[in-house]
């Protein structure tokens, strides 16, 4: 089981915050909070176990002993497994306090929570909360900085950026499921909406007839995104058009389209004229 | 007599050691190894009682069954054990160990770990050779050891007793072994850096009376606290390099016998 200890992400947030985005990448950076770290010698273990796990994308190991604190990068196409990262640090001798890392996928709102869609070929999921006050019950973290995410302002902040159903980037500390039912849980830290990358051979627009709300646009942009040679991917309710980014000039663009209509949309690729023409009507 | 002296001194360079990563060198500390680690340990040990010499290698195999047991084989080779003029080397006795670590908390930077030891030491040695290379005992060892070791300070404190049966019309004395040990780490480097942790270490030793045919021997057995520094040093996380010298600093030893003037560790560990 992982151990709560409240603020151990804040201090690692800018890092990855800062680190490039990687495009398709659905968890793209992990940091493992690790207490009993104390020597190199030890924590050689800690690297074995972690390698071994299913999702670790090789040669990405890094431990700074003096913060406690591993960090890794994860492959594309695994789902993080809170219990496999547990289970690993456990068999090398530590103690596991926590996860945090940088997710990308798309926000969907469900039974009145906000909850992240990770984009990618597999199904996970986090529902979204505010992140925990610092410092409680650790002397340590008494004058951690404060969570750059405002107290009781996440439900706000994601109703005013219109990021329902779109791809969204979030660095957040993650928490096991609390049963079997319930989805993992994340604190976010940090939130923004992804951009279209800039190096990007095509862009591609298609009208998707019977996109109406964020859900419906959420379903639509996983399965766009998950798609190998798709870069970006936005989409918006109220014009029923969705957009890709691709990294070749002349995808296959049938698939897609059937990939769209296989959810149950009608869906028609919109030519630059097209395009055009329905702005200048307001379309 | 003198088979006595050269059981005691083997004896001393049995248990003097094979200690694991930042354990003391002089003791067996609480360290175990990861679920499935290996770590493999060669050391070169010698000890001088006033003329006589006794210098070897250990070899040590330890695995790691989970990350609280772990199992370590070892294999002594007498180099060179020189008594009352006469010589001999070869291999000694073996011994296997197990150790279990049955309770930690781990703290941002540190731990605090308690760990049970259980040996048997199998006279696999040749106890006919002149000196002898086998105490002729089959032994056990029971011990605990605790440990605390943060990325500064360590401390240690482990109490052994080794149980050494009757063989052949003798009853070698048991022995007990209080071990402390103190260390600091001056410099925090990281991961791949070369990391390096002096000790201090204190070796209290007891061995009880010994008998042949009943009779106590008067010349065997005795209390010795010994003390010296021990650096480990790790020039990356997978190997470690560590020595010590101790001097007996008090000796109490029964009827007339040679006084020890020093004994020294050098040990090579790589784990994978």
């Amino acid at each position: 089981m992982i151990h709560p200890n409240k603020s151990f992400f804040t201090s690692f947030v800018l890092a990855l915050v800062l680190s490039p985005l990687v495009a398709q990448a659905q968890v793209k950076q992990v940091s493992l909070r690790v207490d009993g770290l104390a020597c190199p010698f030890c924590a050689y273990g800690l690297e074995k176990k972690v390698a071994k796990l299913d999702g670790y994308k090789a040669d990405t190991y890094k431990v700074k002993i003096n913060e406690g604190v591993v960090s890794l990068d994860w492959r594309s196409d695994k789902p993080l497994d809170l219990d496999a990262i547990d289970r690993a640090v456990d068999k090398a001798g530590f103690t596991l306090r926590g996860v945090t890392g940088r997710f990308a996928g798309t926000l969907e709102y469900v039974d009145d929570e906000y909850v992240l869609r990770l984009l990618a070929p597999f199904d996970q999921r986090f529902v979204l909360q505010e992140p925990a006050k610092t410092g409680a019950g650790d002397p340590r973290q008494e004058s951690a900085p404060a969570p750059q995410t405002p107290a009781n302002r996440l439900r706000e902040r994601l109703e005013s950026m219109s990021a329902n159903g779109n791809a969204v980037e979030i660095v957040g500390r993650v928490h096991p499921r609390r049963d079997a039912q319930s989805p993992d849980s994340m604190e976010v830290s940090e939130l923004k909406v992804l951009e279209p990358p800039a190096q990007s051979a095509g862009r591609f627009v298609f009208e998707v007839q019977g996109l109406r709300c964020g859900g419906c646009v959420a379903k639509v942009v996983q399965a766009l995104g998950s798609v190998a040679e798709v870069l970006h991917v936005q989409g918006d309710a109220e014009s029923g058009r969705v957009v890709i980014w691709t990294e070749s000039k002349s995808p296959d663009l049938a698939a897609l389209e059937q990939k769209v209509a296989s959810l149950g949309f009608d869906v028609r690729r919109l030519s630059a004229t097209d395009e055009r023409s329905s702005r200048g009507t307001g379309g | 007599m003198s088979n006595y002296r050269t059981v005691a001194i083997v004896l001393v360079l049995g248990v003097s050691s094979s200690a694991v990563a930042h354990e003391p060198v002089f003791s067996l500390g609480p360290e175990t190894m990861w679920e499935g680690g290996v770590g493999i340990e060669m050391e070169f040990g010698f000890e001088d009682e006033r003329g006589d010499r006794l210098s070897g290698l250990h070899y040590e195999v330890i695995y790691g069954l989970t990350s609280n047991l772990s199992l370590t084989f070892e294999l002594p080779q007498i180099l060179d054990l020189e008594e009352d003029g006469e010589t001999e080397h070869g291999l000694g006795d073996i011994e296997i160990r197990a150790k279990y670590q049955f309770f930690k908390k781990d703290l941002p930077g540190a731990q605090h770990k308690i760990t049970g030891i259980f040996g048997v030491k199998a006279p696999t040695g040749d106890e006919d050779a002149e000196p002898a290379l086998s105490t002729g005992t089959t032994d056990f060892l029971f011990g605990v050891s605790y440990g605390y070791e943060s990325r500064s300070w360590y401390h240690f404190l482990t109490a052994r007793y080794r149980l050494r049966t009757e063989s052949g019309g003798r009853d070698p004395g048991d022995r007990l072994f209080i071990d402390a040990a103190i260390g600091y780490r001056p410099w925090q480097r990281e991961y791949t850096e070369w990391d390096l942790v002096m000790l201090l270490e204190m070796n209290v030793e007891f061995e009880f009376d010994s008998e042949l045919r009943s009779t106590t021997l008067p010349n065997v057995g005795g209390n010795t606290i010994w003390l010296g520094p021990t650096a480990l040093f790790s020039p990356n996380p997978q190997w470690m390099f560590k020595g010590g010298v101790q001097l007996p600093v008090y000796e109490d030893q029964n009827g007339d016998q040679e006084h020890s003037e020093f004994r020294a560790v050098f040990a090579i560990e790589f784990h994978f």
